[in-house]
């Protein structure tokens, strides 16, 4: 059982199944049509039933133990944390306080997501990038994304 | 004759200073990003693609090609010098490659991997040519019917030829036609799966999902690694080769191209199969194959040149039916379309300066990369020993500019965020995201195909068999799917993916 539930296939099964199930679920609503003449809800219902046969496929072949899938292993979560963080403060900042507060934050919450971080390194680091970066695509590519708060 | 004029009209445009340098620029940045570990030429495409914004359409599909190319290059620099393929292709590359650099010559490595991808390129370049215009006068033949064998048959292939597990695989691409079809149904206009969300009304945008599932998910996996390898510092500093290199890895080159050009054509995977298949010949017929695996230059030349000519051969289904074989070049396809191009049967005959400087310029970025990137080793060997520490947060903060930038759309951040996390979740469970993103990016066109087939024939799948191309595509189709159950093919196919 142990071996079941840390390998990776038991649980990519189980990964296909649900969304499977889920496109089944709320695709309800959509009308099937006929084959000659297909609704909305004909080729999504069709994708989520192969998806569900799949996904009970692989689980009922790790559970069997006819594969020897790779332990999915530890999750990193400070990375995760930081990283997707990160991305989701720069998406919040930008629209509002600008392009330059936004790099700086994104790339000062990232950098804390490697235990090698080095506090100061990655401040100096911070200030030269969003410099680099602000020339490049602002003032360079003319991307037109707000740089400061007013502006 | 007619060929010659179609090439001179392609060079006519694609030499202008103008777009040449376009080319030069999208190569130079291709690289320069390509260059970093773990990024792609998918992830490239997205997050140099807001650069090539405001160029006219022709400038900016030159610039495209350039950043592809300059990307696939990069990429074969990160695998020779750190031993990290940034995408599944390159991983043959590393093999040689990084036991070349080990032994202090790397300079070498580059240099034939280069060389070698310029000859492939450019036999690609007129293999393209000759074989363009036939086949768009087949192309303009395909129906819904032909479309949909084709499709089947570039998702298959797809599965087929993924390194992983077949049915994981197949998963991937059902998972991606599911997600594929999120947004409004272009026949009812009836929304699906947009839980209410008006931008998700056109679908699910193809940036955030490429810079989510490619770049953020990668960096979140070598984050995991910790990052123990370092780069070979030893210096780059002998780039030319030998004449005992030059007599072993020419006819190397020569094979790899033809294998590419062959395999180019396989739609799905053709490229990845290129470079196990090309791998495979050349320590078949090496009077020494205990050197490869050690450093044999046969082992970068063979499937460097390969990569290159496949994946420009493979630009033909792409350019002729508007199918795009493999998921960087549905990453292409999507820029073209953003920059008002439709790739398919069409462009040829509507915009011969278009579709023929653009097969111009894919020469023409091949010189570029060469002229360019032997004096710049140097720079991108210094890009690549910045401490991953530092370098991962840059890549971050490009990755939200560039999903940022496409529409200035916050939601696009969320989405590309969130589907980084999920990306990383399907890389723990060993799922590949190429068939993925082949079938995000098949799952419509294959839908309204089948649909219009379907209304055609009035329901009746017979259509399929009897219009001959599309019997033909399907009996290849299910030539590949009786293969897979074969189990002597099934041993030989783990065998070849596990070579190294």
């Amino acid at each position: 059982m142990d071996r079941i539930i840390k390998g990776s296939d038991f649980w990519a099964g189980v990964l296909f199944v649900t969304f499977g199930l889920a496109g089944l679920w709320f695709g309800l609503g959509y009308p099937f049509g006929t084959t000659a003449q297909m609704g909305p809800g004909y080729f999504p219902r069709v994708i989520s039933s192969a998806l569900v046969l799949i996904g009970v496929a692989i689980v009922v072949r790790a559970v069997r133990g006819t594969t020897d899938a790779e332990p999915i292993g530890i999750w990193p979560i400070r990375a995760i944390v930081m990283v997707l963080g990160g991305m989701v403060i720069f998406g919040l900042v930008a629209p509002h306080l600008g392009f330059v507060a936004a790099a700086a934050a994104i790339t000062a919450i990232a950098g804390l997501a490697s235990s090698e971080v080095r506090i100061g390194e990655l401040l100096v680091f911070t200030v030269l990038l969003v410099i680099a970066v602000t020339a490049v695509f602002i003032y360079g590519l003319r991307l037109n994304i707000p740089v400061f708060p007013w502006g | 004759m007619d060929l010659l004029a179609n090439i001179m009209l392609g060079f006519s445009v694609a030499l202008t200073p103008e777009n040449l340098m376009y080319g030069f620029f999208g190569c130079l940045l291709g690289t320069a990003i390509g260059v970093l570990p773990g990024i792609g030429p998918i992830a490239t495409i997205s997050l140099l693609l807001p650069a090539t914004f405001a160029l006219p359409p022709i400038g900016g599909l030159i610039m495209l090609a350039g950043i592809y190319y300059g990307s696939q290059y990069g990429g074969s620099t990160t695998a020779i010098l750190v031993n990290m393929p940034g995408e599944s292709s390159a991983v043959v590359t590393c093999v040689d490659g990084y036991q070349m650099a080990r032994k202090g010559r790397a300079g070498a490595a580059l240099t034939i991997a280069a060389l070698g991808s310029f000859f492939a390129g450019t036999v690609a370049t007129l293999v393209i040519a000759g074989l363009a215009t036939p086949l768009a006068d087949i192309a303009v033949r395909f129906g819904p019917a032909e479309y949909t064998s084709l499709m089947l048959l570039g998702l298959l292939a797809s599965v087929v030829l993924a390194s992983g597990s077949f049915l994981k695989a197949l998963g991937m691409i059902f998972l991606g036609l599911l997600l594929g079809s999120v947004g409004t149904d272009v026949n009812s206009g009836m929304s699906r799966y947009t839980f209410s969300f008006f931008e998700l009304a056109e679908g699910i945008n193809f940036v955030p999902l490429a810079v989510g599932i490619f770049g953020i998910t990668e960096i979140l996996s070598n984050l995991e690694r910790r990052h123990q390898e370092t780069v070979s510092t030893q210096k780059v500093n002998r780039l030319w080769l030998s004449r005992k290199d030059l007599r072993q890895a020419a006819p190397a080159v020569g094979r790899g191209t033809i294998v590419g050009s062959i395999l180019g054509l396989i739609p799905g995977g053709g490229i990845l199969l290129s470079t196990f298949a090309a791998y495979a010949v050349e320590k078949k017929i090496s009077a020494h194959p205990e050197e490869f695996g050690h450093g044999a230059i046969q082992g970068v030349a063979g499937p460097e040149s390969a990569n290159n000519a496949a994946s420009q051969i493979s630009f033909i289904p792409m350019l002729t039916l508007g199918i795009p074989p493999t998921a960087s070049l549905a990453m292409m396809m999507w820029a073209m379309t953003i920059h008002g191009i439709q790739p398919g049967p069409l462009v040829m005959s509507a915009n011969p300066q278009l579709f023929w400087g653009l097969v111009a310029s894919m020469w023409v970025g091949n010189a570029i990369l060469v002229v360019l990137n032997l004096p710049l080793i140097g720079l991108w060997v210094k890009l690549l020993q910045v401490p991953y520490r530092l370098l991962f947060p840059a890549i971050l903060l490009f990755c939200g500019i560039g999903v940022y930038s496409v529409n200035n759309s916050a939601f696009d951040v969320f989405i590309a965020t969130l589907l980084g996390g999920f990306g990383y979740v399907l890389r723990k469970l060993g799922c590949e995201p190429a068939p993925f993103i082949l079938g995000f990016i098949i799952g419509p066109m294959l839908e309204q195909n089948l649909r219009r087939a379907m209304l055609i024939s009035r329901g009746d799948p017979s259509i399929f068999i009897e219009r001959p191309i599309s019997a033909v595509l399907l009996s290849i189709t299910a030539v590949m799917v009786l293969l897979l159950v074969v189990p002597a093919f099934r041993r030989t196919r783990q065998k070849a993916f596990q070579e190294d």
